[in-house]
């Protein structure tokens, strides 16, 4: 055992513990013979399926039966030839950029806020509140603003009876539902990423530049914005990503036109049977998704870029990497 | 503070300051609309409301639709987060106590789950599953998610680990408490709570996940978000507000526990 490294040798040590004496050398090999467990079940239900993804999506699709094990790049230049799945890369990114900008400016201000309020107990509960929703499963969150955005139940009922419309009007499915939908699942992540770092800075920090004669813009621009630099960037990351393989959201709450890379991928495996092909569109999602978390890794720090590290503060109240 | 006076007439400080309650509006507004249809006697929620009802709950936990729905989904969510405990437990002792080979990569292994978006996982379980003829089975579902939600039991239990230190084991196996007796009587009651923290999340998780039980068994198990997403495709029901209710009550209270259990350790 590691832990009795400091006492005397009492017999050269088998397999690789160099220097463990031997009653902990060998519930060592026992426990190392454990890890066969866990070890071999992230082998063979998490490595060989990603291999097997690759693998297929050069297999041969055959309409209604199946596939049959090919080497064909078929599904890789339908992939990047038609200008639909083009398109919807396209669309993705750009609707993934469009809610990492949103998170970032409804959260900003909501999280510097709440970091300033002066009890703890209200700060807790805001937050609690705040990112309260992240657990809760994406289908009832999208289903909330599909009710809430619809004609029947929604506001649309509401603005009908202040007169704004003559007869309710519903905004679900559609562009607006898809992108406030979006807003609404992946907010939290970003007021994780924002509080964190804001609530590093020393609110003495601002006090001194506002008695040096700073109005609250300035030192705002020169002390609190370049401080939560990090924070925010990484949050927008987080929620680019986040949004880029969200299945759920642009399902329920769009019209094909608003349809991303998962919904695309999903449809072509569950509906049209063609798994060839979705495994194709997938592995191409994984790369760009891959390339572009190296990217920005690069330039926000790669600990900090992770889809659920702020969930960790969910739990214990505080620690981050 | 000199500073104060200029604070509260500031035009930027009132705008934070309703740009902070206008996103709390926004984010509880969205929850309280299904409570409201929930509870609505219509079928259609009106404006201003008619009225109180429990019928629509009445009919969620009658129905043997959603009673099934809600039957895979705990046992789903019960097996996967054991499976998922287990590896976690194993993985984080036996890597944190012990020198082992490759110890570092088996960790990033294990965390890695976290980084892959589910959609992406989803279709090469369905690529392995259909590949080794074994397809659209609760098993698969169950270590799907088990191997998806490890990360999370993994990183609870390694820090736990991490703030318990090695002192007090080494105090036993001085005092002559052997490796096992120290496992049981000192290292596992100091982890307890990581453990049992780290199994709730990863029930929870399992409970909420859609995108990967559907491509993985969606034909033949049907869960409670799949059941949900399934019935507003096809109908529109307020039973469907109900259990969209029951569903958050039940995620805030295992949230809550697992929160406390995590965070009692740190008092």
């Amino acid at each position: 055992m590691a832990m009795s490294k400091g006492q005397p040798v009492v017999e050269p040590a088998l397999g690789q513990a160099g220097s463990a004496p031997v009653p902990a050398e060998r519930t060592g090999r026992w426990a190392r013979a454990l890890l066969v467990f866990p070890v071999g079940m992230l082998i063979v239900f998490f490595v060989v399926p990603l291999i097997m993804l690759v693998v297929v999506s050069f297999y041969r699709n055959i309409p209604g039966a199946g596939w049959e094990p090919a080497f064909t790049l078929e599904n890789y230049v339908r992939a990047f030839s038609r200008g639909l799945y083009r398109d919807r890369l396209v669309y993705t990114l750009e609707i993934s950029v469009l809610n990492a900008v949103l998170c970032l400016l409804a959260g900003y201000p909501f999280t510097y806020f709440l970091v300033r309020l002066a009890s703890p107990f209200w700060r807790k509960l805001g937050l609690t509140l705040a990112i309260g929703t992240l657990w809760l499963t994406y289908v009832v969150r999208s289903y909330a603003w599909s009710v809430l955005l619809s004609a029947t139940s929604g506001i649309g009922q509401v603005f009908a009876w202040l007169g704004l419309t003559d007869r309710p009007v519903g905004y679900a499915p559609g562009p607006v539902a898809t992108v406030v939908g979006l807003m609404y699942v992946f907010l939290p992540f970003m007021i994780l990423s924002l509080y964190g770092s804001l609530k590093a800075i020393d609110p003495s920090m601002e006090e001194a530049s506002m008695n040096l004669g700073a109005r609250p813009w300035r030192t705002f621009v020169h002390v609190v914005l370049p401080l939560s630099l990090p924070g925010a960037a990484a949050g927008a990351v987080m929620v680019f990503l986040l949004t880029m393989g969200n299945y759920v959201v642009p399902s329920i709450l769009g019209q094909p036109a608003q349809w991303t890379m998962p919904v695309i991928i999903t449809n072509q495996v569950m509906n049209e049977s063609n798994v060839p092909f979705g495994a194709a569109m997938s592995v191409i999602l994984l790369a760009v998704l891959g390339l572009l978390a190296y990217g920005t890794g690069r330039l926000v720090g790669t600990a900090r870029v992770h889809p659920y590290a702020g969930s960790r503060v969910a739990v214990d109240g505080g620690e981050r990497r | 503070m000199t500073g104060r006076g200029v604070r509260y007439r500031d035009p930027i400080v009132w705008s934070v300051r309703l740009a902070f309650w206008l996103v709390l509006v926004f984010l509880a507004v969205p929850l309280l609309i299904l409570a409201a249809v929930s509870f609505h006697p219509g079928r259609f929620m009106t404006f201003p409301p008619q009225g109180f009802s429990w019928r629509w709950y009445e009919t969620l936990f009658t129905s043997s639709q959603w009673l099934e729905a809600i039957r895979n989904s705990l046992v789903v969510a019960l097996a996967s987060s054991l499976v998922a405990t287990a590896m976690a437990l194993i993985l984080a002792l036996v890597l944190d106590r012990y020198p082992v080979r490759f110890g570092e990569l088996w960790r990033r292994l294990g965390m890695l789950p976290l980084f892959l978006p589910p959609v992406i996982m989803g279709v090469a379980y369905v690529s392995f599953f259909y590949a080794i003829g074994f397809s659209g089975r609760i098993e698969n579902l169950i270590i799907a998610h088990a191997v998806f939600n490890a990360p999370f039991p993994l990183m609870l239990i390694s820090t736990g680990l991490k703030k318990v230190g090695k002192e007090l084991e080494e105090s036993a196996m001085n005092l002559g408490a052997r490796p096992g007796v120290v496992l049981r009587t000192v290292t596992l009651p100091l982890i307890r709570a990581d453990v049992f923290a780290g199994a709730l999340l990863a029930f929870i998780l399992s409970l909420n996940e859609y995108i990967v039980a559907f491509l993985v068994a969606g034909f033949t198990v049907v869960t409670l978000p799949i059941e949900l997403f399934a019935s507003l495709r096809y109908s529109y029901s307020p039973v469907i507000a109900a259990a969209s209710v029951v569903f958050i009550l039940g995620t805030a209270a295992l949230v809550a526990v697992a929160d406390r259990l995590a965070g009692g350790l740190w008092d």
